[in-house]
């Protein structure tokens, strides 16, 4: 057979199925980033519908719009859907698609398991989903599942208990093929600290999920023994302690955290010095902030239960160990900004979403540094003032990461241009809107708003408005993300393989939009 | 694509793994052989990661009877 021969019967070989089978049976690294992210864009807009009904809700005092069992599961379920539906596999889905094509590899490690790792997913948020509609509702207890709340559930305590292992299965067969594919599947040449720090922060990041997913869903085995086969871990009543529960939840939740904003560290890191037109400022030390980042995710969780009544010994403990946290955070901050620092700047969406990750991600970590000090927590907690802190971590952090992200790396993956008018619009709308959503939260919070209520007093009633109103333009909003993305698929100026004149790594050497198959000759890196 | 390599791992059909498997001969062509090196290296990896996750699964279970 001659070579042409051979490398046309290769082609064939490795074309897409059409249809349906290829989504189903596909073991493409970049098909199933796409599954990934289409299934975090639905989910961002199930949670999103959530969140709409908890500020309609909220829209004035005595609204009774929904019933307060109806407003509780909503506000467990909007967090349960961002969090495991929304933020995660959409890092997920971008480290599929990028990572890959940033190490010069042809695709994930292991492939068929990736395929594996997606297609759980869809039927764990339908098993969760269904709870709405069983006897006894969704779950109610907050995101948190405490205990004994969590264990008075209906009939839908069970099948909330399956959907998070099955996340959890998901999660850490991601984080294993990742590993892998880092570590062997790298090019030629590509040395560890030559990695674009993407790779790295998901290199971290995987590790933490592969140290944590299991103790989730130890705890959430232990509910499930409590419930059904006579247990007490968490029963006082049988010598057991829902305190235990706390324990064991942030010790997973605490690392969830930086799992849900390590990779966005990544991202910033990408995007800043490519509209900057410099290298990343102190590449080793970026590195080594995300490693001191992880290790400390792992020794702080007692900042989220103070009020518990642990030793003092231990929330001293638990208080400095979280102050320290701001070290790293520091140093990748001050990083971002010397790297912008005398560089010939552009500001593109993708640019606006990154210095606004910057400014807003740090106005939620100064919030975080307030919750961690003992004597000013036990004011703000389960206040929302709370929810003001993690919502400038999650959305005007993650989420924005992610929105940056989308905007850079689509003319690669479509080979179009988005509309850089639609895109900086939503931008904007999205970035006030955001702050007039989640700023008074602050307020509302040291005026003593708890948080998870259905109704209040009247005092609160101006900023809840405000919220409100903030949330309800933030959530429209995002359909022109939506219109953006569709439209850039559909047409657009022809992206050039390197989209960015200031971009730099090996995805960039690739046409637009990416070939099926990528680097099936490894690149050499100098 | 050079014929010796794309024979050199027959028992891998699934055109990823088939595909995964010839760019691994390539970059580690000296080793040659049916089972490159790195497919072992992946495959051991995966499942070390694996056995340390059910680890952690079973640790915390575990101290959930020591402390009570």
């Amino acid at each position: 057979m001659s070579s042409e021969a051979l490398a046309h019967d290769h082609a064939a070989e490795h074309a897409p199925p059409r249809g349906l089978m290829r989504w189903i049976t596909t073991t493409n690294h970049k098909d199933i980033g796409t599954m990934y992210l289409v299934l975090s864009l639905i989910m961002f807009f199930v949670g999103g519908a959530m969140a709409m009904v908890i500020r309609a809700q909220l829209f004035r005092p005595d609204m009774q719009l929904v019933t307060p069992l109806f407003f509780n599961q909503m506000a467990t379920m909007h967090g349960l859907i961002m969090i495991f539906g929304a933020v995660m596999p959409a890092f997920v889905g971008l480290a599929n698609w990028m990572i890959p094509m940033m190490i010069g590899a042809p695709d994930m490690a292991l492939p068929r398991l990736n395929n594996w790792s997606f297609w759980i997913l869809p039927f764990a948020f339908t098993l969760l989903l269904i709870t709405l509609f069983l006897p006894g509702g969704g779950p109610q207890g907050g995101w948190t599942m405490y205990v004994p709340f969590n264990l008075q559930l209906g009939y839908g305590f069970p099948f909330m208990i399956f959907a998070i292992h099955l996340m959890g299965i998901s999660s850490v067969m991601g984080a294993i093929n990742i590993i892998a594919t880092i570590l062997n599947m790298r090019a030629p040449g590509m040395t560890l600290m030559k990695m674009p720090l993407f790779v790295w922060a998901w290199l971290i990041t995987a590790y933490l999920l592969i140290a944590v997913m299991p103790v989730l869903a130890g705890g959430v085995t232990m509910q499930l023994l409590d419930r059904y086969f006579g247990t007490h871990f968490f029963s006082v009543a049988g010598g057991g302690s829902p305190i235990l529960w706390e324990h064991v939840f942030w010790f997973f939740g605490h690392p969830e955290v930086y799992i849900m904003i390590l990779p966005a560290f990544g991202i910033i890191s990408e995007i800043i010095p490519t509209f900057s037109r410099k290298p990343i400022f102190g590449y080793r030390s970026m590195v080594y902030a995300l490693a001191s980042i992880a290790f400390l995710s792992f020794i702080v969780w007692g900042h989220h239960m103070f009020v518990v009544g642990m030793p003092v010994a231990a929330d001293l403990f638990f208080m400095f160990s979280t102050m320290l946290i701001a070290v790293p955070t520091g140093i990748k901050i001050f990083n971002w900004v010397a790297t912008m620092w005398k560089g010939s700047l552009t500001f593109e969406t993708p640019m606006l979403f990154a210095v606004a990750f910057i400014v807003l991600f740090t106005i939620g970590g100064f919030s975080g540094v307030m919750l961690a000090l003992v004597p000013a927590d036990f004011q703000y907690n389960n206040s929302y003032f709370v929810v003001a802190h993690f919502h400038y971590v999650l959305v005007t952090g993650a989420v924005f990461a992610i929105m940056a992200a989308v905007y850079y790396w689509l003319p690669k993956w479509t080979g179009h241009m988005y509309n850089e008018f639609w895109g900086k619009t939503h931008f904007w709308l999205s970035a006030i809107a955001a702050n007039v959503l989640y700023f008074p939260m602050h307020f509302l919070g040291l005026a003593g708003m708890p948080r998870r209520i259905p109704d209040y007093p009247l005092q609160f009633a101006n900023l809840n408005m405000v919220v409100s109103i903030g949330g309800f333009v933030f959530g429209l909003s995002q359909l022109i993300f939506v219109a953006v993305i569709f439209s850039c698929v559909r047409a657009g100026k022809k992206a050039e393989a390197r989209a960015w004149e200031g971009a730099r790594g090996l995805e960039w050497t690739l046409p637009s939009p990416a070939p099926y198959h990528s680097f099936s000759t490894p690149p050499e890196i100098a | 694509m050079d014929p010796a390599l794309t024979g050199a791992v027959p028992q891998l059909l699934h055109p990823a793994r088939d595909r995964l498997s010839r760019c691994a001969n390539e970059v580690h062509e000296e080793n040659g052989g049916d089972e490159p090196r790195r497919a072992r290296r992946i495959r051991r990896l995966a499942v070390g990661l694996a056995a340390f996750s059910l680890l952690m699964y079973f640790m915390y279970y575990l101290a959930g009877y020591l402390v009570r």
